[in-house]
């Protein structure tokens, strides 16, 4: 089985930081933007599957019972959404579920809090706004293509025009027009995941700063 | 904390059961009263084809069998039954012969086919009620684990507790996997041994 392709817990746990995140595609995604970072050696991203506060409660438990966790893990970092709930719910969300599995919980987004075994949670886009992964990849995108005369963006905003000129609107405007950024980039698969491993999210943007700040905290730097 | 009077401890290692054994000991059993029935009803939880069981010596060999009416023409020996079948026979026979209390069971899932593991543990869960013995079993295999929480889940009556033993900076710690856990794990294909 190639590495890709294995369950996130049976990957061995070697970095002392871990991140997990809400789902396969984020995984895909976090791995690549762990790398853009040069933290690979220090951060290794797992998913802990659909989120719910059951679920992330029972992940937590079975992944800091291991005993490679226990030896091995001193940063735990917890990255989630806040799509259609306000972000302070979605932080309340992860905070219950980390106290639930007897794991220390921060008392503020973005920040890593506890010792021996430190504890961070960051609610995407921003810990603050309603939103998601690709508002904040869209941000991203938008800012790198500023200025540039060849740019995506006007055909991407010119199709969905087009489209809702006759009464065809996208259910979920940000992953449909992250979507057509991904498809204007030649990026066939629009699954996020797959477009940062093709290398059309521009890592090194402003947009990313505070999430890669975290990411940095998360591995310890 | 000394244990009740006639508290009894059994233990099954991982060598192969030997089926004369076997069938001495499922004679002992049908000798008492009702003795056969409860076997054979057991018995039909992994085999619902069984009609009867039947201690036998063929012509011309030295050694008895438990033989099994399968509603064929003829009954087969309980040695040409799949593993399950003859795993669950060694256990059934050693539990109602040693009318023991708790049965220690080394490897468990050694020698059977994954897919009868679900089996198995039906037809345990089965007899430890009916002849109120725990049963403490260690294990290797993700399936057997994953099999014993299958069975226990179909029964509803949290029968089973699985303890992962591992070593944290040279302590050996035991590690307890609940039903939800167990649940996440096969959803998922996360590892539960380690």
């Amino acid at each position: 089985m190639r590495p890709a392709e294995e369950s996130s817990l049976e990957r061995p746990i070697t970095t002392e930081g871990q991140l997990l995140v809400e789902g396969r595609v984020p995984e895909m995604f976090f791995r690549e933007m762990v790398a853009a970072y040069d933290l690979e050696n220090l951060l290794e991203v797992r998913t802990f599957g659909d989120i719910s506060k059951d679920n992330l409660q029972t992940y937590l438990e079975i992944f800091a019972q291991k005993a490679a966790f226990k030896q091995k893990v001193k940063r735990l970092g917890i990255i989630r959404d806040a799509e259609g709930e306000p972000a302070v719910s979605a932080f309340q969300s992860v905070q219950a579920a980390l106290r639930g599995a007897q794991l220390p919980v921060p008392g503020e987004m973005n920040k890593m809090e506890g010792a021996p075994l430190g504890a961070g949670i960051y609610i995407l886009p921003n810990c603050q706004d309603v939103g998601m992964l690709e508002e904040l990849c869209l941000a991203a995108a938008t800012e790198a293509e500023k200025g540039q005369p060849n740019g995506v963006f006007p055909c991407v905003d010119d199709f969905f025009s087009c489209l809702e000129k006759r009464g065809r609107n996208a259910s979920n405007p940000a992953k449909s027009r992250f979507a057509g950024f991904a498809l204007a980039c030649d990026v066939i698969d629009p699954q996020l995941g797959r477009a940062a491993q093709k290398g059309v999210i521009p890592w090194h943007t402003n947009a990313f700063d505070t999430l890669k700040s975290f990411l940095q905290k998360v591995a310890g730097q | 904390m000394e244990p009740p009077k006639n508290f009894r401890i059994s233990h099954l290692s991982v060598r192969p059961s030997n089926p004369t054994l076997d069938a001495e000991k499922y004679n002992q059993i049908a000798l008492e009263a009702d003795g056969e029935k409860h076997f054979e009803q057991i018995m039909r939880e992994v085999e619902p084809r069984l009609k009867r069981l039947r201690y036998a010596k063929l012509p011309n060999t030295s050694s008895p069998l438990v033989f099994v009416d399968l509603g064929l023409s003829r009954s087969v020996p309980a040695t040409q039954m799949g593993q399950a079948f003859n795993r669950l026979l060694h256990i059934y026979a050693e539990i109602l012969t040693s009318k023991t209390n708790v049965l220690l069971i080394d490897e468990i899932e050694n020698g059977i086919f994954s897919e009868s593991l679900p089996l198995i543990w039906k037809g345990l869960f089965a007899i430890c009620e009916q002849q109120n013995v725990q049963i403490f079993a260690t294990t290797h295999s993700r399936e057997c684990i994953m099999a014993a929480n299958l069975a226990a889940e179909d029964r509803k009556k949290d029968e089973l507790s699985v303890q992962r033993l591992q070593i944290v900076n040279g302590n050996i710690e035991a590690v307890r996997l609940g039903e939800k856990h167990l649940e996440m794990a096969a959803e998922m294909g996360l590892e539960v041994r380690s």
